[in-house]
């Protein structure tokens, strides 16, 4: 809230300016957020006297007034009711911008007289809303000087936030309160007296509360000769500077209570309350109220509305109703000062869209104590305007009230959280300070120091154990005076294997020629749809998200694909020619689906039942909880239109070979052995796509996929290339890393063979190749492919692949007999097998 | 460049603070980028809140801890002098390759 500083003087004694203020209250916790000088609307206005009026020769409604603005006189034209000498008036010159006119004053005629200014009213200088007249301004204004400087209204304000659990700070009592506590000085609370007149308040109304949930306590007061006419200087002046206009006498006043104790109320014409009766209750579904603003508003049975003996008359917490407003016409106020389940405030102002004052306060949880007290703080002031307040109230609240609250605080606990050695009188000072009475045990054990008793005021609901205590004392002993020592003993950390583990793959990756990206980790699976994936397919059973806060976020995301075509189109829409990109990431996945075929259970996370001792919510999570792992997703594409040319070479497209090699080169660096095989995987280009898997110490795990984007799917995507993609499952790869054993390179010449070798179309070469190694014979040092032939030369129905055998022996060289030997062998062997040489 | 400690709120702590930086854009003076007030929030922390260790089966009463979170974007946001934190999601190869 807005908290102007002569206000907060008003209750505590402080000699300190707005920005040495701040710093101290920063320190203690309370968030200052700016520091304002007001009254910058009222820049160029003067405050003027009017020496004399006369009629306007040609107009019978404007009145001509000579104004002295100090050292000079006006010629000023008007048709205010109540111009008359003497009065002090706000005077804009000309060449004012005036915000409440949208103009810039200039000199004008009128039927032949001149205008020099404009005397404006208060709804025009943009501090109230009277329009009746002009604005009538205290002595203080006196002619000449500036309007805001002479009015107080240029003071310095404090723009101070209040925590969720703090609604005391949302009232200058409650501020005030921090600042004498800080400071170490005494708080001057307002009078809350009045004189009571000859009726009775029980007698004039009644009020019927159906759930002391929704509405912990009521309290009504009746209020007779209702004051009409500008409130008094001090009161407008506050209100300005707390960023509020003045309205009427019993409004203004209302509002003075809240922005001073935090306490909302609401002022009721009482004889517009059928049977003078308040009943709170729940709306019932398809009533209506017009509110204040003019909206006619239909409610429901979720709402708390404050109806009379009929129909609702306002919307607790958040807003008055026009029909029982408080007019000029008004000669009964009924005063509402009450207390509203916070919650319920909440979720109305929230459906709604509607946040007011009142409600920013409710909505937090406002003491019951806090109703009774802003009931006699607001009687106070307005029968201090000469309003005349019938005796006692209607007061109705639960019979079993709130019980105080007391709590036992042991200084070795708060030590302990604190890391400080503070003596049990350090402890209580700042508490004290604070507005809580404390007591020490009378019998404290041998050796212990004594605990306090706290007795937690009625204002520090937020206050309920030990530590909420420890914190007070912290903030007001200042967290600067802590000793900053490091922990006595830290075991050593490590890093958790998949931790490192990702950090090996990124740089491997990397090193292949990729660029990391980082895309989001909630997604929608509706962006996978151009890929024509099945309802049941795996990346669309996605974990959904109960609140999400945009379409596109909709679900925890069942792959890395979305985000790397998300990344590749972007790119490419960039006329981006070149995209190289990988991203290691987790996926989720619902609870106790099968993943190919294995059970589901999530890399390093135990499949056994939460703890019993847990508390029943946290409990019920864990069936929620999605399964993770760990992913490394690619994505490859060039489009040689939007490619850099270069000088020695031409750019051609990636095809599925360059994604082949660049997986391949990872994994070798990671020491991962890899298998391929061809396949059909939905999403993707039919006769492009393989399943991968990895071998280690005669284990094989599914490791991931790789494959072409799907050419209808890139064309609904507007790629304008072939987009190559892969994922690898890195938490099935971790133990798959084989050990290296160094093998001497051997020292005797090697004898080379090449094979043309006639295959069926459908063999793929790594059955080939791993044919040649198993029936090579242990000379055989290394099998290569360097040729793959299709066309007129072979038979149809085969192709012709180019086969490299490196044989060499480690203790001697080979002979040609040897070689030839095992080439003769490898050969009939791969016949039996269907290959035949060429 | 200073650096302050200072008493905050969270729900799930107790006691809170936050520790802000002077603020780079205007080196403490007051600015757009600080809101006038000279200082960046640059991250929040706390000892762990006695009710939360219970809500995962711990006793406050034999553990104490704390726990700290800094906005890893929002650091290096103002380290490099990026303006808009969508850079770093959108992937725009000739952005990430700056770096």
């Amino acid at each position: 809230m807005r908290l102007p500083l002569i206000w907060l003087r008003d209750l505590v004694e402080t000699e300190l300016d707005a920005s040495p203020l701040a710093d101290r209250l920063v320190a203690a916790g309370i968030p200052v957020e700016g520091i304002e000088r007001a009254g910058h609307e009222l820049a160029g206005l003067v405050c003027g006297v009017i020496e004399a009026v006369e009629r306007h020769p040609h107009s019978t409604h404007l009145l001509v007034a000579r104004v002295d603005v100090g050292g000079r006189s006006l010629q000023v034209l008007t048709g205010a009711p109540n111009t008359r000498p003497g009065l002090r008036v706000a005077v804009a010159p000309a060449g004012v911008y005036v915000a409440g006119l949208k103009r810039v004053v200039q000199a004008q005629e009128m039927g032949g007289m001149r205008s020099e200014a404009v005397l404006l009213s208060q709804k025009e200088a943009g501090v109230g809303e009277d329009e009746s007249g002009l604005w009538e301004l205290p002595p203080e204004a006196l002619a000449g000087a500036s309007l805001a400087e002479a009015l107080g209204l240029d003071d310095e304000v404090l723009e101070v936030a209040a925590y969720p659990n703090r609604p005391d700070w949302m009232g200058v009592v409650g501020l005030a309160r921090e600042v004498a506590a800080v400071l170490g000085r005494p708080l001057r609370l307002p009078a809350v007296d009045y004189p009571a007149g000859p009726e009775r308040a029980d007698e004039l109304c009644d009020v019927e509360i159906a759930s002391f949930d929704d509405c912990p306590r009521y309290v009504a007061r009746i209020i007779h000769a209702v004051p009409q006419g500008p409130v008094p200087w001090w009161i407008a002046r506050r209100l300005y500077l707390a960023g509020m206009r003045t309205i009427s006498p019993v409004v203004d006043g209302t509002n003075y209570v809240m922005l001073e104790a935090g306490q909302p109320l609401h002022a009721f014409d009482l004889e517009r309350l059928a049977g003078r009766r308040i009943v709170v209750r729940r709306a019932r579904d398809g009533e209506r109220i017009t509110t204040l603003d003019g909206q006619e508003r239909t409610l429901d049975a979720s709402m708390l509305v404050i109806a009379d003996a009929e129909r609702p008359q306002a919307r607790a917490g958040l807003m008055g109703g026009a029909a029982s407003e408080v007019s000029p016409t008004t000669r009964v106020v009924l005063l509402e000062s009450a207390t509203f389940h916070g919650a319920l405030i909440r979720r109305t102002s929230r459906r709604l869209g509607l946040r007011t004052e009142a409600s920013a306060r409710f909505e937090r949880g406002l003491p019951p104590s806090l109703a009774e007290w802003g009931s006699r703080r607001a009687c106070h002031l307005l029968a201090s305007l000469g309003a005349r307040v019938a005796a006692g109230s209607v007061d109705r609240r639960r019979e079993d009230d709130e019980a105080p609250v007391s709590i036992s605080l042991r200084p070795e606990r708060v030590n302990r959280v604190l890391g400080t050695q503070l003596t049990e009188a350090a402890i209580a000072e700042p508490l004290v300070r604070l507005g809580m009475e404390v007591q020490f045990e009378d019998d404290p054990e041998e050796g212990r120091a004594r605990r306090l008793q706290v007795r937690v005021p009625a204002w520090r609901r937020d206050l309920q154990e030990e530590d909420d205590l420890a914190e007070e004392v912290a903030r007001l002993y200042g967290y600067d005076r802590i000793p900053t020592p490091l922990p006595a003993s830290i075991a050593a950390g490590r890093i958790p294997p998949e931790v490192d583990w990702a950090w090996q793959v990124r740089p491997a990756l990397t090193a292949a020629g990729l660029d990391e990206v980082i895309t989001y980790s909630f997604f929608s699976p509706a962006e996978l749809e151009p890929l024509g994936l099945p309802a049941d397919h795996e990346w669309m059973r996605a974990v959904a998200i109960a609140n999400p806060l945009a379409e596109e976020s909709s679900h925890l995301r069942t792959t890395l694909v979305a985000g790397l075509l998300r990344g590749a189109r972007l790119n490419a829409s960039r006329r981006q020619g070149i995209v190289r990109i990988f991203e290691v990431g987790r996926v989720f996945r619902p609870r106790g689906e099968a993943r190919d075929g294995r059970a589901a259970t999530g890399a390093g996370q135990a499949e056994a039942a939460p703890p019993a001792h847990l508390p029943a919510e946290v409990r019920a999570l864990e069936g929620l909880r999605p399964e993770e792992r760990l992913l490394a997703g690619i994505a490859m594409m060039l489009v040689p239109a939007a490619a850099p040319r270069q000088w020695y070479e031409g750019v051609r497209a990636y095809d599925f070979y360059d994604l082949k090699g660049v997986l391949e080169a990872a994994a070798d660096r990671l020491g991962i052995a890899l298998e391929w095989q061809p396949t059909e995987l939905e999403g993707l280009h039919p006769g492009r796509a393989a399943r991968i898997r990895a071998t280690a110490d005669g284990r094989r795990v599914v490791a991931g996929w790789a494959g072409e984007l799907h050419p209808e799917a890139a064309e609904r995507l507007d790629l304008p290339g072939r987009l190559y993609l892969a994922e690898l499952d890195l938490d099935a790869l971790r133990p798959m890393r084989r050990e290296v054993t160094a093998r001497t390179p051997g020292r005797f010449p090697a004898v080379q063979r090449d094979l043309a070798l006639l295959v069926p179309l459908d063999m793929p070469a790594s059955r080939v190749l791993d044919l040649v190694r198993s029936h090579a014979g242990s000379l055989a040092e290394e099998v290569r492919l360097f040729d793959a032939y299709v066309g007129p030369h072979v038979p149809e129905g085969t192709r012709s692949l180019g086969i490299t055998v490196v044989y060499r022996a480690p203790d001697r060289t080979l002979s040609d007999e040897e070689v030839d030997a095992a080439r003769q062998a490898l050969l009939q062997r791969l016949e039996a097998e269907g290959i035949r040489l060429r | 460049l200073q650096v302050r400690f200072r008493p905050s709120y969270f729900p799930f702590t107790e006691p809170s603070a936050e520790v802000d930086m002077s603020c780079v854009n205007c080196d403490g003076s007051g600015c757009r980028v600080c809101s006038y007030t000279g200082w960046l929030e640059i991250l929040g922390c706390g000892m762990v809140h006695p009710q939360v260790l219970r809500n995962v089966g711990y006793d406050p009463q034999r553990y104490t801890g704390f726990a700290w979170g800094m906005g890893v974007e929002r650091i290096t946001m103002l380290r490099y002098g990026i303006d808009d934190i969508r850079l770093l999601f959108e992937n725009d190869l000739r952005f990430l390759r700056q770096f």
